[in-house]
């Protein structure tokens, strides 16, 4: 049975690929069979064949030039990266001096003073938590994690008809792409972070970039790209997780 | 224009843009990727000038004109230096290029893409003006002035296709990327490359058609 957008669908990519679908038997017979389809075929044929036929040639003296100052570019951004590099390991010299000092500071006073009340042993508090800082992340790029991980989680709960809750996503992806580069260069030493960022970013574009005529489409194909690259729990894994720790009492008595 | 100049123009193209990426061998690829994470710059312009050229065809057809382009290829190719310590061979370096490439060029649209910011319509088509300028003042052949009308009329046919939509069509068109490509470069699916292939096609072709058939009317 001959489809027509299904027959399209699938003849596109040979046609901007320029094969002759004539010679293909099996085209070429569903091509007889629907005017309308060979119609198509027909004219996208002659406005790719167009497009083919522009002529982009560039001399090779603008080559040049255009490599040259994409060679200064590279050169200019490499002095200084180089420069931040040494200067960000120096940067980390008086916060190691300053933790230092605390660490001793804490010590002596830990001399001075019994750590347990023999007498009367004080029950710690009930609700004691442990924080596990499993990847080393700084502390603005936790937090843009745990904002993707509710835009994400609104989003999988959007309808397309839903039109605040699309522009509230659309303003939130918005923002979060003006300090995504940051939150990339930050992350720069966890490279999983780093990649489901980026995966992340295409999610946020196309978000920022929804059209309510497509907005049916779009968003269904937004959602399954999430479910499938996992996002939410990607950004939920690389947060610090708190678990509460059961406290243990002592008594000397 | 006959069709067997169209077809030869095809194939010349085609070659050029194989030979333009293809300069340097993978192994030597290889080893000036090793090189360029290791810190060496001059690794990395190799590295870049491999790639920069069908690159900035690419995004002259994106952009329309050659200000753009030029400040688009610069993008990817910086962006590329700062992350190549994260290239981890799984993927091949082109591949790797190209998802740099797409987050730079719709990262870059909020500057000059005049579907996106309408208020710019008058710099853009400034820019427009400067690209045919540009051609008129660098070729004076007859053929290239007949192929510089052809552009101004493929690239306003091309702004009418949303940036993303566009930009796979020309990763197909123009790079020749199989839709399983793309798909990864765009962290799509392949059914939704295919799909979106055939409403740029279906919208182009019905652009195409009018002023085609309104041509054929007027011989008539």
């Amino acid at each position: 049975m001959h489809q027509c957008e299904e027959f399209r669908e699938r003849i596109t990519e040979h046609i901007i690929d320029r094969e002759d679908l004539a010679a293909t038997p099996e085209f070429h017979h569903e091509l007889l069979l629907c005017s309308a389809c060979s119609e198509f075929y027909a004219e996208s044929r002659e406005m790719i064949d167009a497009l083919s036929t522009v002529d982009l040639s560039i001399s090779e003296r603008q080559w040049d030039g255009i490599e040259h100052r994409l060679r200064m570019r590279i050169v200019n951004e490499a002095g200084p990266r180089r420069h931040h590099k040494a200067t960000r390991t120096l940067r980390w010299i008086p916060i190691f001096a300053a933790a230092a000092m605390l660490v001793l500071t804490i010590g002596l006073y830990r001399l001075a003073t019994p750590l347990v009340n023999t007498q009367r042993v004080a029950v710690p508090a009930p609700q004691t938590v442990y924080v596990d800082h499993g990847v080393p992340l700084d502390p603005v790029t936790v937090d843009f994690l745990e904002e993707s991980e509710l835009l994400l989680r609104n989003v999988m709960k959007i309808r397309p008809t839903d039109v605040d809750d699309l522009a509230d996503a659309k303003q939130v992806a918005g923002g979060q792409l003006v300090d995504i580069a940051q939150r990339k260069e930050a992350a720069a030493d966890v490279p999983p972070v780093v990649d489901a960022i980026e995966t992340y970013e295409t999610i946020l574009r196309d978000l920022r970039n929804l059209d309510e005529r497509s907005a049916a489409e779009d968003i269904a194909d937004i959602q399954s790209r999430i479910r499938k690259n996992g996002l939410i729990a990607n950004m939920k894994a690389f947060q610090p997780s708190v678990t509460t720790v059961t406290p243990v009492s002592f008594d000397f008595r | 224009m006959t069709m067997p100049t169209v077809m030869s123009q095809f194939v010349s193209m085609a070659n050029v843009l194989t030979e333009l990426r293809m300069r340097i061998s993978p192994a030597e690829e290889a080893e000036l990727i090793a090189r360029a994470q290791t810190g060496d710059v001059e690794a990395f312009c190799a590295l870049a000038a491999n790639h920069q050229r069908s690159l900035y065809l690419l995004a002259l057809k994106y952009s329309g004109n050659h200000h753009d382009a030029e400040d688009l290829t610069q993008e990817v190719m910086l962006n590329a230096y700062k992350a190549i310590q994260q290239f981890r061979g799984m993927s091949s370096f082109h591949t790797w290029l190209a998802r740099i490439m797409v987050n730079s060029f719709l990262n870059h649209k909020r500057k000059s893409d005049p579907l996106a910011a309408p208020h710019r319509q008058d710099t853009t088509e400034e820019a427009f003006e400067a690209t045919f300028y540009s051609a008129r003042t660098h070729h004076h052949s007859e053929g290239t002035v007949h192929s510089g009308l052809i552009m101004q009329q493929v690239i306003e046919l091309l702004r009418s296709v949303p940036e993303r939509q566009r930009l796979m069509f020309l990763m197909k068109h123009q790079e020749g990327m199989t839709c399983e490509e793309i798909a990864r470069a765009m962290g799509t699916s392949v059914g939704t490359v295919k799909k979106t292939l055939f409403r740029v096609v279906d919208r182009l072709r019905q652009h195409f058609a009018a002023p085609a058939a309104a041509r054929a009317a007027g011989k008539g």
